[in-house]
């Protein structure tokens, strides 16, 4: 960037009080694209107004305009911030994403009905509790593929559709609950536990049964199942890589 | 993922890029991951290590909304906080709903 619309950007910041907006991406903009986005008279509205904080830089103008701008699909006069499922998603944490995925994912079709526009997957209790911030980390291949794995139609998993399956990968979750399965644990799987590599399921697992220590504890998974490596060390005293490797020494018919 | 390379053995990182999605990780911004790495140091979480291996996902929040959730989290669990966290990581699920 032209080191004199630096020193205006940061001037202008300066005049505004809002300093706290600077950040490496601001500088990848020019001055004129910098003061139409703080100009915007969307940051006015109160519904708006915390949306404005260094992390916006990643998206242009017409972005961000887009973004606060999406109708109410069945009253376009309407914005979809009216409705309160959404309104809570409007956190800084949008400007992880852009305009044609925010509005992709708030209009998802429902996978039993995707030909009617009038029916979005967020319409269905079944989905409720994916919808938080932390879906603007992610697209709408993704969500759509999530929600393609085929778990979710067994009701033992229905506590797992949590907005934590955005963000670990399709290949974890699958590899995670068909450990599970193998050992007999499905009832217990937690959306944390979601987070835990086949090998190191089993690893503590057979490192629980070996040591005659219960794997469930208060209808619960054994606190192990939900720390990472550093914390079965300090807590445990359990080297998780050792017991990794001891599980893959196991001839084949030994493993579980 | 530089900052995540320079407080993260390999092995670590290799973890990370195993869980999580690819697209997540991508945005993860380094200033906004030291920023809420230093802020953990301050809580005196001494295994906020742990915490990024597990739950890398939550750095991708923004710096202000990332330490808004945790206080609301110190706030709900008050009593040892720091001490209960580390016994019972899994609350942290809780920073991913809104």
């Amino acid at each position: 960037m032209d080191s004199t619309e630096k020193i205006l950007i940061d001037l202008y910041l300066k005049k505004i009080g809002r300093e706290d907006l600077k950040c490496d991406k601001l500088y990848r903009r020019s001055y004129q694209a910098v003061i139409d986005v703080l100009e915007m008279p969307e940051w006015k509205d109160e519904r708006f107004a915390g949306l404005l904080t260094s992390n916006i830089w990643g998206n242009s103008y017409e972005s961000i305009k887009g973004i606060l701008s999406i109708p109410l699909p069945q009253t376009p006069k309407k914005l979809i911030w009216e409705d309160k499922r959404f309104a809570k998603l409007l956190t800084s944490n949008i400007w992880n994403s852009n305009y044609p995925e925010v509005k992709n994912i708030l209009t998802i079709p429902h996978p039993d009905d995707p030909g009617n526009p009038n029916k979005t997957i967020w319409d269905d209790k079944k989905f409720s509790k994916l919808l938080t911030s932390s879906i603007w980390s992610t697209s709408y291949e993704n969500i759509s593929a999530k929600l393609a794995l085929p778990f979710w139609s067994n009701p033992l998993y229905s506590h797992l559709l949590t907005s934590t399956i955005w963000s670990i990968s399709a290949t974890r979750i699958e590899e995670s609950i068909r450990t599970f399965e193998e050992l007999g644990l499905q009832k217990y799987i937690t959306p944390g536990s979601l987070r835990k590599s086949s090998i190191q399921i089993k690893a503590l697992y057979h490192y629980l049964e070996k040591n005659k220590k219960s794997v469930i504890v208060g209808e619960r998974l054994h606190p192990v199942f939900n720390l990472p490596p550093i914390g079965l060390k300090k807590i445990y005293n359990i080297d998780i890589e050792e017991l990794i490797a001891l599980e893959g020494e196991k001839p084949t018919h030994e493993l579980s | 993922m530089n900052y995540l390379n320079s407080i993260l053995s390999p092995e670590d990182v290799d973890d990370i890029i195993d869980t999580f999605e690819e697209e997540v990780l991508l945005t993860l911004d380094d200033n906004n991951v030291q920023k809420i790495w230093e802020y953990l140091q301050k809580q005196n979480i001494d295994f906020a290590e742990d915490i990024v291996i597990q739950y890398a996902d939550l750095f991708v929040l923004p710096f202000e909304e990332f330490v808004e959730r945790f206080e609301r989290l110190k706030d709900k669990y008050f009593a040892n906080f720091v001490m209960y966290l580390a016994f019972h990581m899994e609350i942290l699920e809780e920073m991913c709903e809104n």
